[in-house]
């Protein structure tokens, strides 16, 4: 303000001092021109002429002087007033410095806040002016050097700087600005990343007359790019794994951003998703929920969940669980991830456990039944899961198991015991109780431990196995109370069965038998692989076996075996049951005595009687009279007849043993039945029957045992002679009917009666009683025949009419 | 015991109808049977030579020369007529001696035996006098 003033003096100065020079210089002249007495020209007493002059140089100078004064003071005026603009100006000017200089601060303050440095390069100048940020980012303490432009140049990395300096120059010569990136290195070496625009700088004539430019040092913003590009890359390559599809919608609910779940085959094409409207591209029912979702995601700021369905090509449906959430105040992402396999197997899961034949319940850790499936409602006969639900497990046990299942609860609950299985008894709301075969298990509940139950209803089981085991004891006791010996052994061989008559048999306890070889039971061990072979060969079979008892004694054993096979037919072994026959063997022994004793003890008085008689009525021991030789007759008669009661009898044994031996020949018929006709002669002579053969043309043969047909043929001639009326004739003949040889003898006597036809093969069958000593018969013949007629491989039967007469006939194979 | 041309138990000698001399060899256990078959032969002309068991037979067979025919009885004691024919046979000169087995009919499965060990024939008992006659006339030709 001082300074304002004292211009001011200066300028009052200016103005006066002129005046009082022009006014000084005007008396002067006057003075001169009046006498040159200065003082009194300057009071105007000039002589004149002098006195002329004088007076106008003094009134011209005193006009002039006035003029000028006039004139400063208009002068003085303007300078004052334009002192005072240009007061004003310097202050502003002042005004504006202070702010350039503070803009300047800020903008170094800001340059080294933003790493700006900035620098300026004229023509013709050789140093660059270098702001201070320019320094520190080229490493240096601001001004610590004059920097030109070569050592500029010289600063940045040699890789760069011919690039630079030719975008200097173009810049320069074409006035463009320029931007470009480029190394620099530190005094230290540290090399960093600049970015750097330039741009010349144009006089008023538009040439360029400089470069200006600015750098900034970029080498942590592009580091942090280069992280986050390579974050970005990282989370799309995860994301490309993730094997959700996904979904990132603007404001609008654009879609900006798409990956499908797969990239091969995906259900939404990339190109006709991304850019378009979600509600565009997604199905109606779709759309609609994810509009919801994506309002109450932005309403409450939690992920949003919703599953869907989404048609697919080939006409099944894919099911999702989609996830939305609001990301960057206004956008959405949404991530569908497919659960059509976990629906399905949930579903699978579900309709398992509905449709599970064992009941299935799950109690929490104090036993409260948190759910139960059908089968599980069935087994406590509840009608609906509400009678079940909420109700402690223990009411469905026995009181006295509570405190055992309150323990194991726990024990499983608390991961002590992963899971057990025990046979119990439960209690269904009936108050009806059924074993169980009960399987418990930890297991989460909505997210709490709890003890998952399968439960099986063993009722049947355990009657099934009750009745199996009374099964077994009533097998068992069958087997136990056999007379019969029976044992079975395995595939190996080895007893796995012997019963009690085989241990009273063979004198071994079982312990001492099971287990070990079947070889050890018999008396020639080598045959008993043979015949166990034969008898899986046969599918069974009997044979007589020699044991040998645990004392070494030697037994026979009629042994009947057959192989035992499991459900599926595999072989297991072999079962045996065996009769000790050594006793059978003893009687029969004692019988084949018996009969050859009777056969001898009998025959031999008989033979002595019958001998006597013979000779007696032979007159070998002298004349006998007429009526002696009848009663002596009579006597030989009925020997004879005993005698062949005792053939016959034997006969009947032998046959009926399998004792009788057959000797097969081949033989023509007619002679043998000549033969025996022939033999017969005499007896149907004595009864006045004829006998007859009518052979024709014929004489087959056939392979029998001669005595035998023989003996058939005797007994039939015998049978009708004895039946012929006297006087009249057998006949026998002989023809060939279906390669059968038949035999028949016919007599023309009174026929069988009705009522004996079906007895007539029976054992001492004789038409009447009364006939018995009237015809002599043993009533064994005919028995005897047709068991012979059918060893010999044939069929033996008659036709009868009564009072015509009765034919016999027998037919054999015819051999050839 | 032997007993030749019968002895003092046959008190009636039957008189022979023919006299041929033949000589018979008989074994036969059964008192009367044995009787019977002497009283039988002799009276057809024979002269017998009896034997009531088997030893009893060896011993005849090993004491007298050859006899025209031998007559056994099949069930005999102490050694049964198959083994007095093997042994008659095992003797050279007697090899041509008929043998005819007396067999009860329960044996029957014995005459293949006994005609295979040599026999000439059989007869069953109860054997007709007449037959048995007949059937050692055949063989004394």
């Amino acid at each position: 303000m001082s300074r304002s003033i004292g211009f001011s003096w200066r300028r009052q100065l200016t103005v006066c001092l002129p005046l009082c020079v022009t006014l000084a210089l005007t008396l002067v002249i006057f003075l001169h021109a009046n006498s040159l007495e200065p003082r009194e020209i300057s009071h105007g007493q000039l002589d004149e002429q002098r006195s002329l002059e004088g007076w106008s140089v003094l009134v011209g100078g005193v006009l002039f002087t006035g003029l000028l004064g006039a004139f400063l003071l208009v002068m003085n005026a303007r300078a004052n007033r334009a002192e005072r603009e240009v007061e004003q100006r310097t202050a502003d000017l002042s005004r504006a410095l202070d702010d350039l200089r503070e803009q300047k601060r800020q903008r170094a303050e800001a340059q080294q806040l933003a790493h700006i440095g900035t620098w300026e390069w004229r023509v013709g100048m050789d140093t660059v002016d270098w702001s201070d940020e320019l320094y520190r980012i080229f490493g240096l303490a601001p001004g610590e050097i004059e920097m030109t432009y070569e050592s500029y140049l010289s600063r940045i990395h040699p890789s760069d700087r011919c690039r630079v300096r030719n975008i200097f120059r173009e810049a320069f010569v074409k006035g463009h600005s320029f931007q470009s990136e480029e190394r620099i290195v530190r005094p230290n070496g540290a090399v960093r990343l600049i970015e750097s625009r330039c741009r010349a700088i144009l006089d008023e004539n538009g040439k360029p007359s400089g470069l200006m430019g600015i750098c900034q040092d970029v080498t942590e913003r592009k580091q942090a790019e280069q992280v986050s590009k390579e974050g970005e890359s990282r989370f799309r390559t995860m994301l490309k794994a993730v094997p959700d599809m996904i979904f990132r919608l603007d404001a609008n609910g654009v879609v900006i951003d798409y990956k499908p779940e797969r990239e091969d085959d995906p259900p939404l094409q990339p190109e006709t998703t991304l850019g378009k409207l979600f509600a565009e591209t997604l199905p109606t029912h779709i759309s609609r929920q994810l509009a919801n979702a994506i309002h109450s995601a932005r309403e409450s700021g939690q992920v949003e969940t919703f599953d869907y369905q989404l048609p697919v090509s080939s006409g099944k449906t894919l099911d999702y669980e989609a996830r939305v959430v609001t990301i960057e105040e206004t956008g959405t992402l949404c991530i569908a991830r497919n659960i059509t396999q976990e629906k399905h197997a949930v579903e699978r899961f579900r309709r398992l456990v509905e449709l599970a034949p064992d009941g299935i319940m799950i109690v929490n850790a104090s036993g409260i039944v948190q759910m139960a499936n059908p089968a599980m409602l069935s087994l406590l006969s509840a009608d609906t899961e509400n009678q079940i639900l909420d109700q402690n497990m223990l009411t469905f046990v026995p009181d006295e198991e509570a405190g055992n299942w309150t323990e194991l609860l726990s024990r499983i609950v608390q991961g002590r015991l992963p899971s057990i299985q025990v046979e119990s008894r439960f209690i269904s709301l009936s108050r009806q109780d059924f074993p169980a075969e009960i399987n418990a298990r930890h297991c989460e509940w909505d997210g709490h431990p709890g003890v998952q139950f399968i439960i099986r209803d063993v009722t049947e089981r355990k009657q099934a196995e009750e009745q199996l085991k009374s099964s077994h004891r009533y097998v068992r006791s069958i087997i136990d109370c056999s007379s019969d010996m029976i044992i079975a052994v395995d595939n190996n061989r080895l007893i796995t069965e012997f019963n009690k008559a085989a241990q009273r048999t063979f004198g071994y306890s079982p312990e001492e038998v099971l287990g070990k070889h079947v070889d050890m039971l018999y008396a020639e061990p080598e045959t008993g692989a043979v015949m166990h072979k034969a008898f899986i060969e046969q599918s069974g079979g009997i044979q007589e076996v020699l044991n040998k008892h645990k004392n070494g004694e030697v037994f026979t054993s009629f042994l009947s075996a057959s192989p035992l096979r499991d459900a599926e037919g595999r072989l297991v072994g072999m079962m045996g049951v065996s009769r000790d026959i050594t006793a059978r063997k003893q009687v029969e022994q004692l019988k084949n005595e018996f009969i050859s004793t009777v056969s001898h003890e009998l025959r031999t008085p008989l033979t002595a009687i019958l001998a006597s008689l013979e000779l007696i009525l032979d007159g070998a021991a002298g004349e006998v009279s007429e009526q002696t030789s009848k009663l002596i007759g009579v006597a030989y008669e009925n020997s004879e007849r005993l005698v062949r009661l005792v053939s016959d009898i034997l006969d009947i044994e032998k046959i009926e043993s399998g004792n009788m031996v057959f000797d097969f020949k081949p033989m023509r018929i007619v002679p043998v039945l000549e033969e025996t006709i022939e033999s017969m002669h005499a007896y149907a002579e004595s009864h006045d029957v004829g006998l007859n053969l009518r052979a024709g043309s014929s004489d087959p043969t056939i392979y029998v045992d001669r005595d035998r047909l023989i003996q058939v043929v005797t007994n039939l001639l015998s049978n009708a002679i004895r039946f012929s009326p006297a006087g009249d004739g057998v006949e026998v003949s002989v023809r060939i009917e279906n390669r059968k040889v038949c035999v028949a003898v016919t007599d023309h006597g009174s026929g069988i009666p009705e009522e004996f036809r079906t007895r007539v093969f029976q054992k001492f069958a004789q038409a009447d009683s009364s006939d018995r000593r009237q015809k002599g018969g043993t009533g064994l013949g005919l028995a005897i025949s047709k068991s012979i007629v059918e060893r010999l491989g044939g069929e033996i039967g008659f036709e009868t009419r009564t009072n015509k007469g009765t034919t016999f006939w027998f037919d054999l194979p015819e051999w050839r | 015991m032997i007993y030749l041309n019968g002895d003092e138990q046959l008190k009636n000698k039957p008189k022979p109808a023919k006299t041929s001399h033949a000589t018979v060899l008989v074994a036969e256990d059964d008192e009367h049977i044995s009787y019977l078959l002497n009283f039988m032969l002799l009276r057809e002309g024979y002269e017998t030579i009896l034997a009531r068991d088997g030893r009893e037979a060896q011993a005849v067979i090993d004491e007298i020369s050859p006899p025209d025919l031998v007559l056994l009885d099949i069930m005999l004691p102490y050694q049964d007529g198959l083994q007095l024919i093997a042994y008659v046979r095992s003797k050279p000169d007697w090899i041509k001696v008929p043998i005819v087995m007396l067999t009860a009919k329960s044996q029957e499965r014995d005459i293949t035996r006994a005609l295979d060990a040599g026999a000439n024939d059989y007869v069953i008992k109860p054997f007709r006098p007449k037959e048995l006659a007949a059937r050692l006339r055949r063989l004394l030709k």
